[in-house]
């Protein structure tokens, strides 16, 4: 997977625009931060199955925008064999953390190789933004904007 | 000056909330006193957890040990301080069954009420957490 893939099959998993994924100028280089863990060799995800998700995305990257999220329904969320590495890419940009590929997602047992992926992925995750609120420690809001109804985007 | 000669009206060990608001007192009361202070410092020294030494720690490197903790507790942005251990959130565990055989075996220090084991210290380098009283039902120890 290149990272342009990367990027145009995150815009469809996320419902975010790439301009939000990747903006001009990219001065924090979220999506290189991000694409980087899918290479990370300590995340062991089986290469097949990276290499599957990439020839399903680009199977399917050309349908019309409108008929495109039933398409990534249809291809990608319920094939059993990469739907979890796709719930991983969402992950990666909601929360900007890593969740261990061979583990239970429902169990909290360890040892596990969750981590977030960095200072900045972390501070600049989707579900701030999405639920009108900031990562604890790190607000870019002006004095007294706590006094204010917190707005939430376009996207809902 | 040697200071092995200083004379005080009092020595306070740890400068918390009750020790330092107990030197105010007393130096306004003309007392001349001495605070014992183990603790870590924003902006300024803090323990080395691998090598046991004193490192300069700013806010943005607290905030980062924070914002990479997968656990997000009030502890997460500071290191274990060896000089002076403190409990923290996690190191909460329930307490074994009590019989005659067994007793509860409660640390130093700690204090044990109706629903948790509540320890004292560091409660203010991270902002109250010094006791640890966790909101359950079960009997809670701290390991």
């Amino acid at each position: 997977m290149t990272l342009d893939e990367f990027v145009s099959l995150s815009a469809a998993l996320t419902g975010y625009p790439v301009s939000t994924l990747q903006p001009v100028p990219d001065t924090q280089q979220i999506a290189a931060t991000l694409f980087a863990e899918l290479n990370l060799a300590s995340n062991n995800i089986p290469a097949a199955q990276l290499d599957e998700l990439t020839q399903v995305w680009n199977s399917i990257s050309a349908t019309p925008p409108p008929d495109l999220p039933a398409a990534v329904q249809e291809n990608i969320i319920e094939n059993l064999a990469i739907t979890r590495l796709a719930q991983n890419i969402i992950y990666l940009w909601f929360f900007g953390t890593w969740y261990d590929l061979t583990k239970n997602p429902n169990s909290f047992t360890s040892p596990n190789i969750d981590h977030v992926v960095s200072p900045l992925a972390y501070t600049n995750g989707l579900v701030w933004g999405e639920m009108g609120a900031h990562p604890m420690g790190y607000s870019v809001g002006e004095y007294g904007y706590w006094a204010n109804v917190p707005t939430l985007p376009q996207i809902n | 000056m040697d200071n092995s000669t200083k004379q005080y009206d009092a020595v306070i060990v740890g400068g918390g909330w009750a020790g330092s608001a107990l030197a105010y007192r007393l130096a306004s009361a003309n007392k001349k006193v001495l605070v014992l202070e183990a603790g870590i410092a924003i902006d300024g020294l803090v323990t080395n957890p691998d090598e046991n030494q004193l490192v300069t720690g700013s806010r943005a490197e607290f905030m980062n040990d924070f914002f990479m903790a997968m656990a997000k507790t009030p502890e997460s942005p500071y290191v274990q301080n060896y000089n002076a251990p403190r409990p923290a959130v996690l190191d909460i565990q329930p307490i074994p069954p009590f019989t005659l055989d067994n007793p509860v075996q409660l640390p130093a220090g700690a204090v044990l009420c109706p629903s948790a084991v509540l320890m004292s210290g560091g409660a203010a380098v991270h902002r109250g957490t010094g006791w640890v009283h966790p909101c359950v039902c079960s009997p809670m120890i701290l390991n």
